[in-house]
């Protein structure tokens, strides 16, 4: 049964690369029936689980084939499957290898999500990272291959560190957590190689979330493939490093987590100010996305490493909320792309909202859920994580604060420049057309809902947030923090 | 039969297949399909005879050992000379076709000998036999310069390495007073040290470790592609299976073995992978590949507990890639080339050949992009699960450094291995090579994929030998 969630589109895939590329329609029709079945298992997540033994690796160590449901890889794989059926139908105009390739993509993340071993976890993450290299160097735009090379570079980059961290761990004898239990102590580790682990696989993650200093590939990446593929790059592929963190270094490396936290914090704090100063000053309206992901993922990475409940619980909330509005963003400046057979130079244009009051409700809707407003997406994630951050240290607050300002800041200017004011590249353009504003009715649709009541994002993630708390409760979660922490730990 | 030893079996069955052909050559002269099918036939029971021979064990006193080395290194040997069968062969060596394929069951006999062998002496006539008929094999098309300078360096290099094997186990003779690799003998004082040090650099000849590599790249160039595939497979499985012989026996446990391994391994894998990167001819580029392959695969005998299903499977599957790779290479080499491209009047192996070749032939080039995904240890190739194994062997067996050296190596090694699939998904102006007719290429393409994809998925039998 979760087999098929993450078959059925990889099957799909390859029957239309088999097929000649004719049957794309292949590809969004077989993510909506994984997305049906997910939504099928709602209220079993927890409980399902898969498990054959795959082969013996050194040491005697048993590699399995096993997939396990918990309430959090039910979120991600819910909002994967929607968002590849999504992307897969936007992008049906770049033809059927566009399509198998993306599908592709989307299984391979789901599979990564139901992964419960270590090396079939890794076999995914990479699977995921063919179908994007190939999409990028295939359909990207004029700047395509050196922006590949920069993505495969960093990517197996950070793949490969994470390798050397699963090899340590599958060495020593650390298996997965199981589904809605608790973590698997990692008493195999040696007390010497807990800190390097942690390390490389801390790598691995940052690289494809991405976190400051290793966010380089990301603009370039977003900025040339085309919309559908940035669309389900930008709002899925990132949520692996954030789950790895969650589901792989939280609970298998609990010590070596807390002696990392610090420099994590770190790191997310200033890819949460530096990625909104970016998003602040670009020009083409990708790049600010781009910058916006950066800047918002490394708030989510703050949020984690301090441990604390409240905050792990508004970063989950937050990731789904993250991948809707970031996906129904890159779709919309996609759709403008097409009019203006060109990139979005936001200074450049002006007065849509005269022209396209369809476009400038979407682009309204989903830039004021990113930036935060009530009763949107963005807000519930966001004020959870304050509240968690704020428990932890007032100062790092204040900094988080600060991001949250500047996200404010870079939305309202990209809405302002496009939306308002004289219009300059003057051509009267086509609003949104039917089948793009029922490709985007949905997502927006579950940015309202989410904002208004987010209950069952919190209720399906309880389980992880409860077993990371439970693991990290009897160590000084904060010890290292330094400034003047409030709260109790 | 085990007292002769089972494990004789295949040698024999390859050495006489050779005669074999060459008799057969008086009725079927200048027939190829059927002097092609008769060799096919001889490898197939080679085949056999490497897996199911029954009392399959060490024979003539433990000189000719059969345990799950000697069989992935016979039947590595006898798949690549399979491959350097059905390839189709350069177009001027219709005449002397059965002194080919005769030469290459010889070199398979002596790559299985070699594989299996238990004793020094007998080490050293299995990599004499494989290396005489490959000299040959090398400068067949004698006619083209390059091939005669490629057999002629190979043979003066190569002979120097066997001088090196030879004279090192003299000094192991005389230090120990014994030639056995079984019985445990302790490679101790100056002599035996020397001995061993000598014993592996001949071995690194044979195995391209830098720095033994120089001959590499011009000898995989100037032979004739088929040549090159079954060399880059064959020898390497039968002088690794002989080198970990060297490992598992008392020198294993010396000072100088971990010194000398780390060096030749993380040498091989860095200079290999480096100086890949320049090369515009996809045989030298693959030479170097095969470099550094034979570095990572020489450090999983550092891992001595852990170090055989790691060595097993990683094995395999380079073994798929690299003749999928050289398929494809001698499907483009023989092709009409895009007069467009400037690259492909220089040589026949331009990396500019490939442009074009995903628009007109799609499987095959997905078939080349699947061998260098598992070249580039991407999941979920064979590649993939070889290094992991590697890895998880070394940092299980207080290694992790080297473990982390190899994962650096293997981020250079993206490079090369990208450039080419590349080269392959970029349009050409004039459309791309039309190849020749020819099931060769297309078979040997097809079956590397599918078993590179298939290790990498159920890589069960082929963990333990």
């Amino acid at each position: 049964m979760l087999t098929l969630l993450w078959a059925l589109p990889v099957a799909a895939a390859l029957a239309i690369a088999v097929s000649a590329r004719r049957g794309a329609w292949l590809g969004p029709l077989a993510s909506t029936a994984a997305l049906v079945l997910a939504l099928a298992l709602w209220s079993r997540a927890g409980s399902l689980s898969v498990a054959t033994p795959w082969f013996h690796g050194a040491y005697g160590s048993l590699i399995s084939y096993s997939l396990g449901l918990s309430g959090l890889s039910l979120l991600l794989v819910v909002l994967t499957l929607l968002l590849t059926a999504l992307c897969g139908v936007a992008g049906l105009r770049y033809g059927g290898a566009f399509v198998a390739w993306l599908t592709l993509l989307g299984g391979a993340a789901t599979g990564m999500f139901l992964a419960r071993d270590l090396v079939l976890f890794y076999v995914f993450w990479e699977l995921m990272l063919i179908p994007a290299y190939f999409l990028l160097v295939g359909f990207g735009g004029a700047g395509r291959r050196a922006a590949a090379w920069k993505f495969l570079l960093y990517n197996i980059g950070g793949s490969v560190a994470l390798l050397v961290g699963v090899a340590a761990l599958v060495a020593f004898g650390v298996t997965m957590p199981g589904v809605g239990v608790g973590p698997i102590s990692a008493a195999g580790v040696p007390a010497a190689a807990v800190v390097p682990v942690a390390v490389a696989l801390a790598i691995g993650f940052a690289v494809k979330t991405p976190i400051w200093p290793l966010h380089g590939w990301v603009a370039d990446t977003y900025a040339e493939l085309p919309a559908p593929a940035a669309a389900l790059v930008g709002a899925v592929q990132s949520k692996a490093g954030l789950y790895g963190m969650l589901a792989i270094l939280i609970p298998m490396l609990p010590g070596g987590m807390t002696r990392l936290a610090p420099w994590l914090i770190a790191a997310g704090i200033v890819s949460a100010l530096y990625g909104a100063l970016c998003a602040l000053g670009a020009r083409d309206a990708r790049r600010v996305l781009a910058y916006s992901s950066v800047s918002h993922l490394g708030l989510i990475t703050v949020a984690f490493a301090t441990l604390e409940p409240a905050a792990l619980t508004g970063g989950i909330v937050q990731m789904v909320a993250h991948a809707l509005f970031t996906a129904g963003l890159f779709l919309l400046v996609g759709m403008l792309e097409d009019r203006l057979a060109g990139p979005v130079d936001v200074r450049a244009l002006g007065g849509f909202a005269r022209w396209a009051p369809g476009f400038a409700g979407g682009l309204i809707l989903l830039g004021m859920a990113a930036l935060g407003l009530p009763g949107l997406a963005g807000f519930p994630g966001e004020l959870l994580m304050m509240v968690g951050i704020y428990r932890y240290s007032a100062w790092l607050a204040v900094l988080a604060g600060i991001a949250l300002v500047l996200a404010a800041a870079y939305m309202l200017r990209l809405i302002q420049l496009v939306l308002h004011g004289e219009p300059q590249s003057g051509a009267a353009t086509r609003d949104l057309g039917g089948g793009e504003k029922w490709l985007l009715a949905p997502l927006a649709l579950l940015v309202v809902l989410i904002g208004i009541w987010p209950h069952p994002i919190p209720q399906q993630s309880s389980g992880a947030v409860a077993a990371i708390e439970q693991l990290t409760g009897a160590q000084p979660a904060a010890a290292a923090a330094g400034s003047n922490q409030g709260g109790n730990g | 039969m085990s007292a002769l030893g089972g494990a004789a079996a295949p040698i024999v069955v390859l050495g006489a297949g050779g005669v074999l052909i060459l008799l057969l050559d008086l009725l079927w002269e200048g027939r190829q399909t059927l002097q092609r099918a008769a060799a096919l036939i001889v490898l197939a029971l080679a085949a056999v005879s490497a897996v199911a021979v029954p009392g399959f064990r060490s024979g003539f006193h433990g000189a000719v050992l059969g345990d799950a080395l000697t069989t992935v290194a016979d039947l590595l040997a006898v798949a690549a000379a399979a491959a350097a069968v059905v390839l189709p062969p350069p177009a001027r060596w219709g005449k002397r076709w059965s002194a080919y394929l005769a030469l290459l069951l010889w070199s398979a006999a002596g790559m299985a000998l070699a594989g299996g062998a238990g004793n020094l002496i007998v080490l050293f006539l299995g990599v004499e036999v494989l290396s005489l008929a490959l000299y040959a094999l090398v400068a067949f098309a004698v006619e083209d310069g390059r091939a005669a300078e490629a057999g002629f360096k190979y043979f003066l290099l190569g002979g120097l390495g066997s001088g090196l094997l030879l004279y090192g186990s003299a000094l192991v003779y005389a230090s120990g007073g014994t030639l056995s690799l079984h019985a445990a003998t302790a490679a101790s004082g100056p002599l035996g040290v020397m001995g061993l040090l000598l014993i592996v650099a001949g071995l690194a000849f044979k195995l391209a470790l830098v720095p033994f590599q120089l001959w590499t790249p011009d000898v995989y160039e100037g032979a004739g592609t088929p040549v090159t595939a079954f060399m880059s497979v064959g020898t390497k499985a039968a002088a690794f299976a002989a080198l970990a012989r060297v490992a598992t026996s008392a020198f294993g446990r010396g000072g100088a073995w971990t010194g000398t391994v780390l060096v030749l391994g993380v040498l091989s894998m860095f200079a290999g992978y480096l100086l890949a990167i320049a090369q515009p001819g996809i045989k030298r580029l693959l030479a170097f590949s095969g470099v550094a392959n034979a570095g990572t695969l020489v450090l999983a005998l550092l891992a001595p507990a852990a170090w055989r299903p790691a060595a097993f499977v990683y094995l395999v599957a380079y073994a798929a890639a690299s003749l999928g790779a050289f398929a494809v290479v001698s499907a483009v080499e023989g092709a009409v080339p895009d007069p467009a491209m400037p690259g492909s009047r220089l040589r026949p192996d331009h990396m500019d050949n490939l442009r074009g070749l995903a628009r007109r032939y799609p499987w095959l080039a997905a078939a080349f992009i699947v061998s260098l995904l598992s070249l580039a240890s991407v999941p979920p190739t064979g590649g993939f699960l070889g290094k992991f194994l590697v890895l998880q062997a070394l940092a299980g067996a207080d290694h992790p450094f080297v473990a982390v050296l190899i994962v650096a190596a293997t981020l250079v090694a993206l490079y090369p291995y990208f450039k080419l699939a590349l080269a392959c998904l970029q349009p050409a102006p004039g459309g791309g090579p039309v190849l020749r007719a020819s099931a060769g290429w297309a078979i040997v393409a097809g079956v590397a994929a599918v078993v590179t994809i298939a290790v990498g998925i159920l890589p069960g039998p082929v963990l333990h030998g």
